[in-house]
């Protein structure tokens, strides 16, 4: 009997501080200042670029993957066209999707533009139908997914932020699966020191201990894109036969690229990017030369260029040591013919 | 001289010994593997014909691989993903800390900054982050806004920071620093560009990237006619893996 009464107490006074624990902190949350709380946006994509070979009037089915691990938030699709701009593989979105492909989304819940929720940890999948006309010209078309996250609103002062991330599609339209190239190599020499203009020929001259830039860039003038696999050599007195890699990277048609190291060189003097840069001891006239091949294709392009490592600063030097020495010797001269 | 008793335990033996060594002088069986969601084969060969064509600077041989031969005969299309220099596909990411950029309260020719950080992470070779507005900083009915910044002189435009630290120069401009941070921010906390409303690119790379952060700096000042309202506009930032 004692028993019986004692348990029923104690759970009743444990039911009594549970519920004034859970009333404290309640009272808490309410009460205390709440820190303000940003609202993070981190979203990543999978494939980041596709490149597909299609035949006109064809439809196929591409789908991307976009993680949400950021907070939940709304979210939507985008396809618009771009353009290459500058050299060094950027783009310039234009307003909307442009040419001969038409784009949807085979999503049962989701379409082009709509908004919808992603939790956090979340994935969306966008599964992108993409459809060449019938009548497509061949030739190469560039586009971009973009998953845009709304804005937040406020009733403040504000810049509210909206973060797009993108991914790129760019699609080849072919007939035969044949992607006919046409490309020259648009600039192909070393970023001088200085610069001499002699008999109508330009040289191209660095100090011997200086670092030697080189700039390769291809125009590619075709209807399709290009993967170049290059290599740039510099041969020359005392042994020196040197060569870097570069880079595969695509050149959009109508554009230019310029061609890098897989790990950026970059140089003291240099008011841009190069390509690549060779280091060492150089004195005389040396050959440079790029040996550019491209996937699938046994056909090479070649560019050629030369440069003199010439001790400029030391002759200038010399020369005025020779002058102020001249210059004192008359002087010295005129002066014990004076006494 | 050695005598070999056939037994069952010895043959036994015998075959697993045989089972080992078969098992073990097998090599492996490269499968013709397509791609999965987490990797995809990523052709070397984009041309499919067998023959020679040309232009008018030089020609090309075409080559022909078999499997995506078959393929784009049987399809009509060849979907590579990725990048010709990366075999394994990695996700490409990007980060803002904060979505709003409360400015609070407004005090004539007190300037008020914001802050936020993107971060971006890409194996692929090289990325870039772009920043626009959908308008200038306005009052909900759009009738009344706050001008964009031209900066101290010499003057700043959308491409092209200068140096901001008068109090007595009034707008709406940002200031970014961090790794990849366009050359013209000149590195300083005090060097501006106003936004503009297409898009402009103010952190980019041509290699790699793993958590590269900028720090984005917000700054408004007003002048003493500002009328009084709430302003506001939507700051979009794009970021884009280079092709």
């Amino acid at each position: 009997m004692k028993k019986s009464q004692t348990t029923p107490r104690g759970c009743y006074g444990l039911t009594i501080s549970a519920k004034v624990l859970n009333l404290f902190i309640w009272l808490l949350i309410l009460v205390l200042p709440q820190s303000a709380r940003a609202q993070q946006v981190k979203i990543s994509v999978l494939p980041p670029q596709v490149h597909i070979l299609s035949k006109p009037d064809i439809s196929l089915i591409k789908a991307f993957n976009f993680e949400n691990q950021g907070d939940p938030g709304i979210f939507s699709f985008q396809i618009v066209s771009f353009k290459p701009r500058g050299d060094q593989g950027n783009l310039q979105l234009l307003d909307q999707a442009e040419g001969p492909v038409r784009f949807s989304l085979e999503n049962s819940d989701k379409r082009l533009g709509d908004k919808f929720f992603l939790p956090s940890r979340d994935t969306a999948q966008a599964i992108v139908k993409i459809r060449t006309t019938d009548n497509a010209p061949e030739g190469d078309y560039y586009y971009t997914l973009l998953m845009v996250s709304e804005p937040p609103t406020s009733q403040a002062t504000t810049g509210r932020g909206s973060a797009m991330i993108g991914a790129n599609i760019l699609i080849s339209v072919t007939n035969t699966g044949l992607t006919p190239s046409s490309v020259k190599v648009a600039q192909f020499q070393i970023v001088p020191r200085y610069q001499f203009r002699l008999f109508g020929k330009t040289f191209l001259v660095v100090e011997p201990t200086d670092e030697v830039p080189v700039v390769l860039k291809l125009a590619n003038t075709g209807a399709f894109l290009i993967t170049p696999d290059a290599k740039i050599q510099v041969k020359g007195p005392f042994g020196i036969n040197k060569s870097k890699k570069m880079l595969a990277v695509n050149v959009l048609s109508s554009s230019q690229r310029l061609l890098t190291t897989r790990e950026l060189d970059s140089c003291g003097h240099c008011q841009t990017q190069p390509s690549a840069v060779f280091r060492g001891f150089y004195f005389g006239k040396y050959q440079l030369s790029a040996d550019i091949g491209f996937a699938g294709a046994n056909q090479k392009i070649f560019g050629q260029s030369e440069f003199w490592a010439l001790p400029i600063k030391l002759t200038k030097t010399v020369l005025l040591l020779f002058i102020f020495a001249f210059v004192l010797l008359l002087f010295l001269k005129s002066k014990l013919k004076h006494e | 001289m050695i005598v070999l008793k056939i037994t069952l335990k010895n043959l036994i033996k015998f075959w697993l010994i045989i089972l080992v060594f078969l098992s073990l002088s097998i090599s492996q069986v490269m499968a013709d593997r397509m791609g999965s969601d987490s990797y995809e084969f990523v052709f070397t060969n984009i041309n499919m014909g067998g023959r020679t064509t040309g232009s008018p600077n030089y020609t090309l041989d075409m080559s022909l691989g078999q499997t995506v031969a078959k393929r784009w005969e049987e399809n009509g299309y060849i979907v590579r993903a990725g990048f010709q220099y990366i075999h394994i596909l990695y996700p490409f990411s990007f980060e803002l800390s904060d979505t709003t950029l409360d400015f609070g309260t407004l005090i004539p020719g007190t300037p008020v900054t914001e802050q936020l950080t993107a971060t971006i992470t890409h194996r692929g070779q090289g990325y870039e982050v772009m920043v626009y507005q959908d308008h200038k900083l306005q009052t909900f009915d759009g009738n009344t806004w706050i001008e964009d910044t031209a900066c101290d002189n010499p003057y700043c435009d959308a491409d092209t920071a200068e140096s901001w630290i008068s109090s007595a120069v009034y707008g709406f401009g940002y200031n970014v620093t961090g790794h990849d941070v366009s050359a013209d921010f000149n590195g300083s906390a005090d060097y501006f560009r106003p936004f503009s409303t297409s898009p402009v690119t103010f952190m980019e790379s041509s290699q790699a990237a793993r958590n590269r952060q900028s720090v984005i700096t917000a700054k408004i000042n007003i002048d003493n006619t500002q009328e009084a309202g709430t302003y506001q506009t939507v700051l979009r930032f794009i970021a884009l893996p280079k092709f």
